[in-house]
């Protein structure tokens, strides 16, 4: 397929063919479905490479659509930096089990490679699904660096990217900081995956036995298990400086280990005892504070699961943009 | 120490982070029934799986069965693993919940079991840091609701020296009668103040219920349109496909009235009629649905036969199987006058609603098992395709009907017409635009009882009913109770699999309406 053979008006006249033969199936008495529902709540741009990583996002961009039925627009950067813009739509569809009706979202699939990606951006003005928000789930590095990105974003109402990811994560903080102060939503899935300790932090002091342990804090240590020192850890350290202010000092330990997490635990430290939060093996995370000690379970974390969380947030989220201001500062 | 406040905590993270419930325990009396074991503890444990309970939570578990902590874990280990819906179970957590699961024996009318208690709570207080905030769930009989309270209070457990909180949860029936629902409230509100007080209708805690009230208070195009100007009659139906199933002997006393009309139907047409709320506030909530439900219109005793239809099912052979009659239900009387089927037709007394008829109806053994509420719209005021036959004036015709699921399929329809393109000519057909809960929101939905007790937990009593609300709801059947008990009836006056008696179609019929089949 040439470039010119690629517009708006066809990938929309294939899109509105595909929703007549779906129907044409279920009233000609096709044994498929009982009935067709078509979901739209959103348009969701995915931002992928061409290459092995391809599938898993097909895999993810898949289990979202169930909870998030979309107009999915696939944006794939080709490796061949001169492969020309290619565009395909089709609807991807699955029958809810126990239910009558097949759900059905749409999807566009836009391919280029690199010298002609910017393409795709132009042809995404006219794709958006109407009067609905518009989510880009930035998955890849090369596209995050590429000059379409900024383009794409700007047409976003929230974007997603996972900056331990990126070919410079510092870096990255600081344009999102540029971004979430200038009232862009961005959502960062290294940051959404500290939303579990941050959570066991704050139920931590959510006990009444705590509260005077809170005033005598001398410092806090972030234990992390790999080198170079991982975002995530810049991400907690900044986090915790926001809510404890300067006068509580925040130690980064290297805790080397063989283990594939990259936070071991969080130790807050005071002259008579320490409350203890850490990693005791694959998926459990012990919390002791004195002489008593509770359990969490910090189930495996999938893409989709944290780009859900993302997806339940289209607001200003305050906590973020004041952690993205320290750590860009730092 | 104070209790924490929400601002007392700068680590919390309103956006992402569950509702804060402070360090509390949860006291069941009847840890041994059924509602605890496949109900309460699956939705705790769930509950706990999220990360939504605070640490140091535990439940205390009392029934007469002699146990030990140990086998009380162990049996409700069991149970979570059988009953926990649409959700995993994982053995380190449950080894980590088990731990704060303690278990008392003792009979609830004897003080010397509440004493036991209190000793526990204390002990678990110290262990534990739950800074003494105790929830009494009441799982027992209805029969013993007041007097476990006032025991609770005479042991001194409604009150806390600390100030923590203390509160109960009551399962309906709240009473059987006005009398008996005030009797019990007087008892109550001696030891434990209204604000206290939890009384659970799981229906109030689906979701799809809830949804009522966002669909209608979070949108502006409906609300103009909900009034007596622009609908016809409301139909809410609630009918179950099973039996009594071994319950014959309650549901001979209980009845579908009592079961399920006097509180959840009422509660879910009050969430579907009452006004906005000024703010979504647990008292300006309830506010709303009680001054509904206060506006019912109270039927006289010669209006009941017109109002209101008793049925009890027969046996009947529904496909390959033959289905016996309540009446030859295990342990129910063969004589028995109870109301397997009920449908009555209320009328609200107030400017939006006067003159529209709410029609309610709720059965057992009828062909499908269904929750919904439709609204029907008034038909066009002019028929300008009357060749059509869906035009008003047809036999077929199709006015707007709006579909309010609670289940199976949670979600909303619209029916409306539009132009039939084949054959040419101005031909309407009805045709039905949907919104589907799941396929939208395809993320895990709580269950009722996971809302609710993470509400009580939190404070929060939006979904619990309140005393004047089941008084009022009391007062709304309270006649037609009393008529059904006064007259004996020719039953099985319905099949088992069809949609009820006769008698209900025409209580319809006599106003031009009819009962959609859901």
């Amino acid at each position: 397929m040439s470039s010119a053979s690629v517009d708006t008006a066809k990938l929309l006249k294939d899109l509105g063919g595909l929703w007549t033969q779906l129907g044409k199936e279920e009233t000609e008495g096709s044994d498929r479905s009982a009935g067709v529902l078509r979901a739209v709540t959103m348009t969701f741009i995915l931002g992928v490479e061409e290459g092995e990583d391809e599938a898993a996002a097909s895999e993810a961009l898949a289990l979202l659509m169930h909870e998030h039925p979309s107009r999915a627009i696939v944006l794939k950067l080709r490796s061949e930096a001169n492969a020309e813009l290619e565009g395909r739509a089709f609807a991807q569809c699955w029958m809810p089990f126990g239910r009558r009706h097949q759900i059905c979202c749409e999807q566009i699939e836009l391919s280029a490679g690199s010298a002609s990606f910017e393409d795709t951006a132009s042809l995404l003005h006219g794709l958006v699904a109407p009067d609905l928000p518009v989510v880009f789930w930035c998955r890849s590095a090369k596209i995050f660096d590429h000059p379409a990105y900024a383009e794409i974003a700007a047409m976003s109402d929230k974007v997603i990217v996972d900056s331990r990811s990126l070919s410079n994560p510092k870096a990255a903080l600081g344009l999102l900081n540029r971004e979430v102060q200038a009232g862009k939503l961005y959502g960062d899935l290294t940051w959404t995956r500290l939303t579990r300790w941050r959570q066991t932090v704050a139920s931590v002091f959510e006990r009444m036995d705590c509260q005077g342990f809170f005033l005598n804090l001398n410092s806090v240590e972030i234990r992390y298990t790999h080198v170079p020192e991982p975002i995530a850890v810049e991400y907690l350290a900044s986090w915790l400086k926001s809510v404890l202010g300067s006068k509580v000092r925040i130690d980064r330990v290297h805790r080397p280990s063989e283990a594939s997490w990259l936070i071991q635990g969080l130790c807050f430290v005071t002259a008579l005892t320490d409350v203890v939060i850490e990693r005791s093996e694959k998926g459990i995370v012990e919390t002791h504070i004195q002489k008593f000690s509770t359990r969490t379970v910090f189930e495996e974390l999938d893409e989709p699961r944290l780009v859900r969380e993302e997806l339940s947030i289209l607001e200003r989220d305050p906590i973020l943009a004041r952690v993205l201001e320290i750590a860009s500062q730092s | 120490m104070q209790q924490t406040t929400d601002s007392a905590n700068p680590f919390h993270d309103a956006l992402r982070f569950e509702r804060r419930i402070p360090p509390c325990s949860v006291l069941i009396f009847g840890a041994n029934g059924d509602l605890t074991m496949r109900k309460l503890l699956p939705a705790l444990y769930r509950l706990a799986y999220e990360r939504k309970l605070p640490s140091g939570f535990s439940i205390v578990g009392n029934s007469r069965t002699a146990m030990s902590h140990e086998q009380f874990r162990e049996k409700m280990r069991v149970s979570v693993q059988k009953f926990i819906e649409n959700s995993p179970f994982d053995e380190a957590l449950w080894e980590d919940f088990a731990k704060g699961i303690y278990y008392v024996s003792g009979d609830i009318s004897d003080p010397a079991c509440y004493a036991a208690l209190k000793v526990q709570l204390d002990e678990i207080e110290r262990d534990r840091g739950t800074g003494g905030n105790v929830l009494f769930y009441l799982s027992t009989q209805p029969s013993f609701y007041a007097s476990v309270v006032e025991q609770i209070g005479a042991a001194g457990l409604a009150q806390h020296a600390g100030g923590a909180w203390r509160r109960v949860v009551i399962e309906k029936p709240f009473g059987h009668d006005l009398a008996s629902a005030k009797e019990l409230n007087r008892r109550i509100s001696a030891v434990l103040p209204e604000r206290d007080v939890y009384r659970i209708d799981h229906y109030l805690g689906k979701e799809t219920v809830q949804n009522v009230l966002a669909f209608r208070f979070g949108n502006t195009i409906f609300e103009p349109l909900w009034n007596r100007q622009y609908i016809s009659h409301v139909q809410v139906t609630a009918a179950e496909s099973i039996g009594v199933e071994g319950r014959g002997a309650y549901y001979q006393e209980a009845g579908a009235l009592r079961d399920m009309i006097q509180n959840h139907l009422l509660q879910v047409m009050a969430t579907v009629t009452m006004e906005a709320p000024p703010y979504f506030d647990s008292d300006a909530v309830r506010d709303e649905r009680a001054k509904l439900l206060r506006s019912i219109r109270i039927l006289k005793p010669d209006e009941v036969d017109s109002h209101a239809v008793k049925g009890q099912y027969g046996p009947a052979r529904v496909g390959n199987a033959d289905l016996p009659g309540f009446r030859q239900e295990q342990g129910v009387d063969p004589q028995a006058q109870t109301d397997t089927y009920a449908a009555v037709t209320f009328f609200v007394d107030n400017w939006r609603w006067a003159g529209v008829p709410f029609y309610v109806r709720t059965g057992k053994r009828m062909p499908k098992r269904v929750t919904d509420i439709a609204i029907r719209f008034n038909s066009a005021p002019l028929s300008l395709f009357s060749s059509s036959p869906g035009a008003s004036d047809s036999p077929l015709a199709a006015p707007n009907l709006l579909i309010l699921r609670i289940q199976p399929d949670e979600g909303i329809s619209l029916r409306f017409q539009s132009k039939d393109p084949s054959g040419g000519g101005m031909k309407l057909r009805p045709v039905s635009m949907d919104f589907n809960y799941g396929s939208s929101f395809g993320s895990r939905t709580p269950s009722a009882y996971e809302t609710l007790l993470l509400d009580a937990l939190a404070g929060d009593s939006t979904l619990y009913t309140r005393q004047d609300m089941v008084e009022a709801s009391w007062r709304a059947v309270e006649p037609i109770q009393n008529h059904w008990l006064e007259t004996k009836f020719d039953f099985p006056n319905y099949e088992a699999g069809s949609w009820g008696p006769k008698a209900s179609d025409e209580m319809l019929a006599r106003r031009g309406h009819e009962w959609r089949i859901p």
